[in-house]
């Protein structure tokens, strides 16, 4: 009898070892974003034509922000110059807010390095020191005023500063 | 019985109790050798970065600026081509790195005298100057076999230059403002840039918080983490190449998705990159060399980069 007393103790013990293993190996490898994005979807041309692989992102102003949220919202656009802003995962949307909308289009420059060198084909002129494009997301389905932008081939004038944004 | 034996022997219990003492002595003593072997070689690094902004503010006192990343008379801006007549690059479309003109303010005159700036740095007539291998732009920790010189296409032809761990990190990748990596800033730019010559009264974000120069060793080697991945993989890091300057444009740990939130010892593809663990030395403008710690939060690190982002950098220890 104190035979089989031990062993159901000991099998008790690797039960309960067990169960500590599966608790401890249930926890999420990330943290869990409980945010509630809604559809952002627009469209940048470029001298007329649909600009195909530009980082269309949105940094927020007065809306949710790192580390409230894992980036900030952004997306790419596709060959006919659309994008469809994700925040968490590719195309959600983006949080209720005000944002200004930055545009950087990096292509690979010809120069005599053999690495890869890339350079924003828009000069700088819609990175977050100059862009003046804003944009609010309000509740349910977001359209982007198409955003036309003329060719570009000098840089932008340097700015004194942004207020409150360092 | 003594009559029998009388020189008493160790039994192998006793030699197996010595070796194991032994055993144990050295196991506990090797890997403090390695670690004092690897904090002289820092140390040593250190002082070759101290060298390095001596010479830089011997050129600043000299010149009343700091030289460029890089001459380059390929561009048809008639205000470089101005700037790179001060530096002594007259005739067009050459270009020469930062190392060289350092050369005469860190005791290498005779190499720099070697030096013709009337023919561009990959020409034949600088090919001993280029195959030189110059101790103070070599960090210790890395180990290069046969003096790892640097082979690369140049203008169609395969030229050799001594290898550097040194370089300006002189700007930031605007994609990471654009993903929130770090904060949106008027004015990326670092100290050290091609064809600029920044006074150190420009520096406004304050000497002690701005880089000159940081490391990304190993090259021409690609390292991805502690590994190397590919020889002859990054090829832009001789001590007197042009194309040495590069900007930090943030990777992710394993050092293979650009745009991620590791700044130091992730990639040594353009990125700050050391061998020593959990950190790289930087040269700031005041002429000091300290260390960055690799677990500084890029938002931080970044504006140690610029010099006139507007912002405010905590001064390092």
């Amino acid at each position: 009898m104190p035979r089989t007393g031990n062993r159901t103790l000991s099998s008790l013990g690797y039960a309960v070892l067990a169960l500590l293993v599966v608790v401890g190996c249930a926890q999420p490898d990330g943290p869990v974003w409980n945010l509630n994005p809604h559809p952002v979807k627009g469209r940048v041309m470029y001298d007329g034509k649909p600009a195909e692989g530009v980082l269309v992102g949105l940094i927020p102003i007065d809306a949710p922000m790192p580390p409230a949220i894992p980036a900030n919202p952004t997306a790419i656009t596709g060959p006919d110059g659309t994008f469809t802003i994700g925040t968490v995962s590719p195309g959600d949307g983006a949080c209720v807010g005000r944002y200004q909308i930055v545009l950087n289009w990096m292509v690979s420059k010809e120069d005599e390095s053999d690495e890869e060198n890339k350079i924003d084909k828009l000069l700088g002129w819609y990175d977050a020191a100059h862009s003046p494009l804003n944009f609010t997301v309000v509740e349910g389905e977001n359209t982007v005023t198409e955003i036309k932008i003329p060719p570009r081939t000098i840089l932008p004038e340097q700015m004194p500063g942004i207020p409150g944004r360092n | 019985m003594s009559h029998r034996s009388p020189r008493r022997a160790f039994t192998l219990v006793e030699l197996l109790v010595v070796i194991a003492i032994i055993g144990t002595l050295v196991g506990l003593l090797l890997p403090a050798v390695q670690a004092a072997r690897e904090a002289a070689r820092r140390s040593q690094c250190t002082n070759n970065l101290k060298q390095i902004g001596l010479g830089l503010h011997n050129f600043a006192g000299a010149k009343r600026f700091f030289p460029p990343a890089a001459a380059s008379t390929t561009t048809t801006s008639a205000q470089q081509l101005e700037l790179c007549k001060r530096l002594g690059v007259t005739v067009k479309g050459q270009r020469h790195g930062w190392g060289v003109m350092l050369l005469p303010y860190m005791e290498e005159t005779n190499l720099f005298g070697k030096y013709d700036f009337k023919s561009d740095w990959s020409s034949a007539a600088n090919q001993e100057v280029r195959e030189s291998i110059v101790p103070a732009f070599l960090c210790p920790t890395v180990s290069r076999e046969g003096g790892g010189l640097t082979t690369k296409t140049v203008s169609g032809a395969s030229i050799n230059i001594g290898p550097g761990d040194y370089a300006p990190d002189n700007g930031y990748d605007t994609v990471l403002e654009t993903k929130g990596l770090v904060d949106a800033c008027p004015n990326r730019n670092g100290v050290m840039d091609v064809n600029v010559l920044r006074q150190v009264a420009e520096i406004t974000d304050g000497t002690s918080t701005t880089l000159l120069i940081s490391e990304d060793a190993c090259r021409p080697n690609a390292w991805r983490g502690k590994k190397q991945t590919l020889v002859m993989g990054q090829t832009d890091g001789g001590w007197c190449d042009p194309d040495n300057e590069y900007v930090t444009h943030g990777y992710t740990t394993d050092g293979l998705t650009v745009n991620g939130p590791c700044h130091t010892n992730c990639t040594n593809n353009n990125e700050v990159y050391s061998l020593h663990a959990g950190m790289a030395n930087h040269v700031f403008a005041d002429g000091s060399v300290r260390f960055i710690s690799a677990d500084q939060d890029i938002r931080v690190f970044v504006k140690l980069i610029t010099y006139a982002g507007g912002d405010l950098a905590p001064a390092t220890e």
